[in-house]
């Protein structure tokens, strides 16, 4: 009899559980290209103001010899850690719905590179944001230069 | 008159035994046992962040099922155990409101999570006053690896050592218990200082109304790196103070059923909401 107790509240638990959706205010997406000379652009990593989290250092986006884009974080680079944190190249300081996701931080300290795959020139995002998905925290941006 | 105090004396063990990881400082007869089922609810949107900034989050749920029971090994020594027998953790699914654009897909995880198990030993038991020594082994059989920080345990063996105090104001149905306790964390987690305090009284023999407070210090001397999930009961670097009222309600001598409410303030890396339980306690 227990057990059919704990069974059925398991499927009570279950039942009441299911993932349910939020709407969230789209954050602004400006697609703005602009014109670039050269062949890369770099910034630095900021905290976002009133943020706990902190990313620091280099982030310089690179045409490489076959005219694809590469990103790199310097030695420099480091990041708080969090829960599905991943690089976005985007058009303004947050992720939009434009936000190009280049994958997973690979580690929180140190160079890393991310390739740019897909029709993207230099021009096309200003910002290099370090965001963690799940829960829709930015922890960092730069902004290229 | 016997009867009255014998009964009496139960009511200050159910309600002792009631809050789960609360102050109970008594320990059990020797073959005598207490045990609870219950279930507790958390649905939070927002999140007090490392450096106590409550900010908006996506709804996570946390729905946990657990059994607390304490047995008498002897007159002095209770064991205790405390396992979450099934916990399911949900992220809400996130779609901007004008562009349809699905920024995150949901997520959930289900399982047993992280349990605990120890003995508390009375170094002064009976009496009006009792004091009591306890230690936890925090057991990691939940999922510490979950991709979105959605977990049912932290992957470490922590030990947690308590010293305990309770006392009864008896012949006023009324009693108070404190203790205060170490844990110490293993791989890259923050130790961390525990205390709490409760107050309850009894209302017609019937009706025990507690109130309690719990609270948790972080040393901070772990591993920044180590983040253990975010929000959930298994995140580094948590501080917290809860406080809340429990009622429960005695059926008969063996049988009662308990529900509350808790709300957490001055918090670090914690859930912003309250939780809710409800639970069934047997004592035989």
């Amino acid at each position: 009899m227990m057990k059919i107790g704990i069974g059925n509240l398991i499927v009570l638990v279950f039942a009441l559980s299911c993932v349910g959706t939020d709407f969230i205010t789209d954050p602004p997406d400006e697609m703005t290209s602009m014109e670039v000379t050269g062949d890369s652009r770099t910034g630095m990593f900021v905290q976002k103001p009133g943020s706990s989290y902190n990313v620091r250092g280099t982030a310089t986006l690179e045409k490489q010899g076959n005219g694809n884009l590469m990103l790199n974080f310097g030695s420099d680079f480091s990041s708080s850690n969090g829960p599905g944190l991943a690089v976005f190249l985007s058009t303004t300081s947050g992720r939009n719905s434009g936000s190009l996701n280049l994958g997973n931080l690979q580690r929180n300290s140190g160079n890393q590179d991310y390739s740019v795959s897909g029709n993207v020139e230099l021009g096309d995002f200003d910002w290099v944001i370090i965001h963690c998905v799940p829960f829709n925290i930015t922890f960092g941006f730069a902004e290229l230069k | 008159m016997k009867k009255c105090i014998v009964y009496f004396c139960l009511l200050f063990l159910f309600l002792s035994s009631a809050n789960q990881v609360g102050a109970g400082a008594w320990t059990q007869k020797r073959g005598k046992g207490f045990y609870k089922l219950s279930f507790r609810l958390i649905r939070a949107d927002q999140f007090y962040e490392p450096t106590g900034n409550k900010i908006d989050i996506p709804t996570l749920s946390d729905y946990t099922t657990t059994f607390y029971g304490e047995y008498g090994l002897t007159a002095r020594l209770t064991l205790v155990a405390n396992v979450p027998m099934f916990k399911r953790v949900t992220l809400n699914k996130q779609v901007g409101s004008n562009s349809g654009f699905v920024f995150f897909e949901g997520d959930s995880k289900s399982g047993v999570a992280d349990s605990e198990v120890g003995v508390r030993l009375g170094l002064l038991p009976g009496g009006s006053s009792v004091l009591s020594a306890e230690i936890l082994f925090g057991l990691p059989i939940g999922d510490d690896s979950q991709t979105n920080g959605l977990l049912t345990g932290d992957g470490e063996f922590n030990q947690l050592i308590k010293a305990q105090f309770g006392h009864s104001f008896y012949p006023k149905p009324l009693y108070f218990s404190g203790e205060f306790g170490f844990n110490n964390r293993t791989k890259g987690y923050s130790d961390e200082w525990h205390y709490a305090a409760e107050i309850g009284y009894t209302f017609s023999n019937k009706f025990l109304v507690s109130f309690k407070l719990r609270g948790v210090e972080s040393r901070k001397n772990g591993n920044d790196t180590v983040v253990g999930g975010m929000g959930g009961l298994f995140a580094n670097n948590q501080s917290y103070l809860s406080y809340g009222p429990e009622v429960s309600y005695i059926i008969n001598e063996t049988f009662g059923i308990s529900a509350g409410i808790e709300s957490a303030t001055r918090a670090e890396n914690v859930l912003s909401a309250p939780a809710f339980s409800f639970g069934v306690f047997v004592r035989r």
